[in-house]
């Protein structure tokens, strides 16, 4: 088997210039030596707080933004070669996003149908005739788990899952190798959370799509993915298999973001007790964790850590 | 605390009915609910959207506006019935008896006035102090969140999320409010700072003995936090009980399906063996 990752960064720098103008311009770096790689029918969870440059790194991968430093490679090849019109164009189609906001990313004036319709010609997935078209639609719901039914309605006819669902019949729809989800379930309801998450594990397994799963919530991640890297202030602190770094984290951010998902067997009494002074213990963790640092150590098999600056 | 109001409960929601008009007629959002909040509990409301959450809280504040009325049942705090207050009198009503903590309170703020102003309004309007005590109050209330002083003069962009937050809890808190409703207070907040907020939350609590009305769909969140958890499901309480209760012996089937439907990371932790002994070290930069 091809041992080739989809998609592999390799220490990527990201440097964005603030100010300018009248003010002094400046230079933050949202993204400091970041390396990751996404192997066929493998989810990578990327997990860390608002403004950690998670959603930068989807940017860089589809060609928003380009990196100040570093490569992403494309199934071996830097996506900053990819230039012909046709070649974006492909490049597009095997990467596709989904977003946060199931409310937002449909058009409301149109209906199902054409937001999966548009896609298969665009790409020339499909003849440009109706039947054809029709029954392929159809295909794509029931591989999402929705009525064929489906077709004819309008977004707002849709749950917040469902309407997931349908962009994920989208990414299907052009045969995407590569899914970038970044907070796909956090605007929907526990309940259907869940199914969403499901669904996502059986587009990984039964089309072989790699995901990169950006999410804020350790718990949906830990649930899906296979491997996990934990994101601060544009670092990637720690990473590995899921199950390591949830049950044996080294960093002491990652540790922090642990023992604050909430335990229901614990009371909040004795959570307190622990540490009393949880407040000032996470600011000194965050001041430690936000330096630069570009030494690694290995912990563990799939297991690393970055180290700290003193 | 006198013998009356430990014996009698500091809230008590009988039979409450609130319906939605709508031009295909009433929609039902909250069918016939009843609880009691004891003085200094944590009382929670679980459930996912729509299910007429939010909709109580309104209802306890009298902060619905139409289309929702209240159609049936009483609300009654500390001896009053809150369904039958005038406007006037919720005016004296509001923040020094019960105060709210909206669900996206980091926008609760105004964002063109200076917080000195928005402690100032709530403070004078429901109460008689003048503006330089009012001013020496928000003051103190500051300190309690540990917000510094001088960021009194600042405005709400100028803060972070979290200490947007805080400073909501911080007016909450202005008049000595007996009971605070928190319509999923952290939803918007990363773990870390959830934790912060609510470890503050919990010693002020300690220190002023209010109530608290807690609403979010974190199950795990809520097990945790809150003494006595209520499960509403389309418009109804399908179970109450203490929440160690709801979590390890869940009656309803609902209940049980909300359970199912979090995975916890916790599980696996407490049965691991770490494979290797080892921290990062640090290296002088």
């Amino acid at each position: 088997m091809d041992n080739t990752p989809i998609l592999e960064l390799r220490n990527v720098v990201k440097d964005f210039t603030t100010g300018g103008g009248f003010a002094k311009s400046d230079l933050f770096r949202a993204l400091n030596d970041v390396s990751f790689s996404i192997h066929k029918g493998k989810a990578l969870a990327l997990v860390g707080e608002s403004g950690c440059g998670k959603s930068t790194c989807a940017r860089l991968i589809t060609k928003i933004y380009e990196p100040t430093q570093g490569q992403i490679l494309f199934r071996g090849k830097d996506i900053a070669d990819i230039k012909g019109r046709q070649e974006v164009l492909n490049y597009r189609k095997s990467v596709q996003m989904i977003f946060q906001d199931p409310f937002g990313s449909l058009n409301p004036t149109h209906t199902i149908y054409h937001h999966l319709a548009r896609p298969l010609l665009l790409h020339r997935m499909c003849e440009n005739d109706k039947t054809k078209l029709r029954d392929r639609v159809h295909e794509l719901l029931e591989m999402v788990e929705l009525p064929a039914l489906t077709a004819e309605k309008f977004p707002h006819e849709l749950s917040g899952g469902q309407r997931q669902r349908v962009n994920m019949a989208k990414t299907l729809a052009v045969g995407a190798d590569l899914v970038l989800a970044d907070e796909p379930t956090s605007m929907l309801d526990v309940s259907i959370r869940i199914g969403v998450l499901d669904l996502m594990q059986r587009m990984k397994k039964e089309f072989n799509l790699g995901f990169l799963y950006i999410t804020h919530d350790l718990a949906t991640a830990h649930y899906i993915a296979e491997e996990t890297a934990v994101m601060y202030q544009g670092q990637i602190v720690e990473w590995g298999d899921t199950t390591e770094v949830i049950n044996n984290p080294q960093h002491p951010y990652t540790q922090l973001l642990i023992s604050a998902v909430p335990d229901p067997d614990v009371r909040f009494a004795d959570v307190v007790k622990g540490d009393e002074d949880y407040s000032s213990h996470a600011q000194h963790i965050r001041n430690l964790s936000s330096a630069k640092v570009n030494q690694i150590k290995r912990v563990n098999q799939n297991h690393y850590v970055r180290l700290l600056a003193g | 605390m006198s013998e009356l109001s430990s014996t009698r409960p500091l809230l008590q929601v009988r039979d409450l009915e609130v319906d939605y008009l709508t031009s295909d007629g009433a929609f039902q959002a909250v069918k016939k609910v009843s609880f009691d909040i004891a003085a200094g509990e944590v009382f929670g409301l679980a459930g996912e959207s729509g299910c007429g959450k939010s909709t109580i809280a309104f209802a306890v504040t009298r902060l619905h506006k139409p289309p929702a009325l209240i159609s049936g049942g009483e609300i009654i705090f500390d001896g009053t019935d809150v369904v039958k207050l005038t406007e006037h009198q919720l005016r004296d009503f509001r923040w020094t008896q019960i105060a709210m903590v909206f669900q996206s309170a980091m926008n609760s703020l105004n964002p063109v006035l200076r917080l000195e102003e928005q402690f100032c309004d709530v403070i004078m309007t429901h109460s008689n102090m003048t503006r330089v005590e009012a001013i020496k109050r928000a003051e103190q209330l500051l300190d309690i969140v540990k917000i510094p002083r001088e960021r009194l003069r600042d405005y709400p962009h100028q803060f972070s999320g979290g200490m947007r937050q805080r400073l909501v809890i911080a007016i909450c808190l202005a008049l000595n409010a007996k009971l605070i409703v928190m319509d999923e207070p952290t939803t918007a907040l990363d773990v870390v700072v959830q934790r912060e907020i609510l470890q503050q939350i919990y010693h002020l609590k300690e220190e002023f003995g209010f109530s608290i009305l807690f609403i979010t769909h974190d199950l795990s969140l809520m097990t945790q936090f809150c003494d006595r958890i209520g499960v509403m499901y389309q418009g109804e309480l399908v179970e109450v009980n203490e929440s160690q209760q709801i979590r390890h012996h869940p009656q309803h089937p609902y209940t049980q399906k909300l359970w199912s439907a979090f995975p916890s990371i916790h599980e696996g932790r407490k049965h691991y063996q770490p494979a290797a002994d080892f921290t990062p070290e640090l290296i002088q930069l």
